[in-house]
């Protein structure tokens, strides 16, 4: 076997025993997963924040039913004559269904917050996906809306599905989307001091 | 993109199980959060937790299949240590929603307060713990290396699909 040694940098000085290949891959992963770990640690603080905000101010949730009848009132009004909106309830399409605080974008919005929160962007940067985030989310939610009329019209018995599967899995793949979108679309800049 | 598609290719799929389990489940999650209070000495009796589970441990499951893996048997850890994460923070965050209204001071703003306060607090399973499972386990692979370069100061590298958990290049 032919000695490479004379190939190879020499080793640093070193005190005590040599790290086992294991022991430095181990070493090596704990290191790379620190940022993850705090990553994940700033968003359940973010995330902690935005309830007790929410718990705090209860003038949120109730603005944002209100702003959501009145977004689901201009959308509706070029295209549908006979939709009924008073107070909470929306009748259109001979669907009727109450617009509740679980039924606004408040959660999601507060999950993308939370994250874009917690990652490490420049402020300005920050400010774009806070945003942008709750306007898509907010145009999303009232798609969502106008999109289980028809279901609830003409096909009942699909509403509860429907309704579970586009509010949690589309709805978390929606937030999960913007957070990667505006990852990737961050311009190159300067760290924060 | 790709992964996007993916995960909600297979959310579709595992959302038609979760469905038909979603009763039972929910009972059980119910049972799983009195047993965890009457270990605190807090007899609660709770009817129904309406939670959106087990749609969050669909999407969990949905997100590591969806996940590109490098080493073989990585995808299957992460699935059999993220279960039973998911189960065990379902079980605490419903145990948790109930605390404000035990603890909550007397008079109808307080109640109302502790309601909501618990109400928003069972919203984290929906909203919060699929994809903070995920990231633990499996997702950092996508996100470390943009949080390290974030770190440096530099633009994020656009990793090929497939090629997340490499080194980040400035």
């Amino acid at each position: 076997m032919p000695d490479d040694s004379s190939h190879r940098p020499p080793d640093p000085p070193r005190s005590g025993r040599t790290p086992e290949p294991k022991r430095r891959r181990a070493l090596v992963r704990r290191e790379s997963s620190r940022p993850v770990l705090g990553f994940l640690l700033r968003f359940v603080l973010a995330w902690i924040a935005a309830l007790l905000a929410a718990t705090l101010f209860p003038r949120i949730e109730d603005y944002a039913i209100a702003a959501t009848m009145w977004t689901l009132r201009i959308v509706l009004m070029p295209f549908t004559r006979g939709a009924v909106i008073e107070g909470s309830m929306l009748q259109a399409g001979g669907a009727s269904v109450q617009i509740v605080s679980d039924c606004t974008p408040l959660m999601p919005t507060a999950a993308l917050w939370a994250a874009v929160l917690a990652f490490p962007a420049p402020w300005r940067w920050r400010s774009v996906g806070l945003v942008a985030g709750a306007v898509i989310l907010w145009m999303y939610n009232v798609a969502r809306i106008l999109a289980l009329l028809p279901v609830l019209a003409h096909r009942p018995q699909w509403f509860e599905f429907i309704h579970v599967y586009l509010w949690q899995t589309v709805t978390l793949i929606v937030v999960f989307t913007c957070f990667l979108a505006w990852l990737r679309l961050q311009p190159a800049a300067k760290a924060e001091p | 993109m790709k992964l996007l598609l993916r995960v909600l290719g297979w959310a579709t799929l595992l959302a038609f199980p979760c469905l038909w389990l979603s009763s039972p489940w929910q009972t059980l999650l119910a049972r799983g959060s009195e047993l965890l209070l009457a270990l605190f000495r807090q007899s609660v009796s709770i009817d129904d937790v309406q939670v959106m589970a087990p749609f969050d441990v669909g999407l969990f499951v949905a997100l590591c299949l969806a996940t590109p893996v490098s080493r073989p048997g990585e995808r299957r850890r992460a699935i059999l240590l993220g279960l039973p994460a998911m189960i065990a923070l379902e079980v605490v965050v419903v145990a948790l929603g109930i605390v404000p209204g035990l603890t909550g001071g007397s008079g109808a703003d307080a109640e109302a307060g502790a309601a909501r306060l618990g109400a928003y607090i069972i919203e984290s399973v929906p909203w919060v713990s699929a994809l903070v499972v995920w990231v633990a386990l499996m997702g950092g692979r996508h996100i470390g290396p943009l949080l390290e370069a974030a770190a440096r100061g530099s633009s994020p590298r656009r990793d090929p699909p497939g090629a997340a958990g490499r080194a980040p290049r400035a």
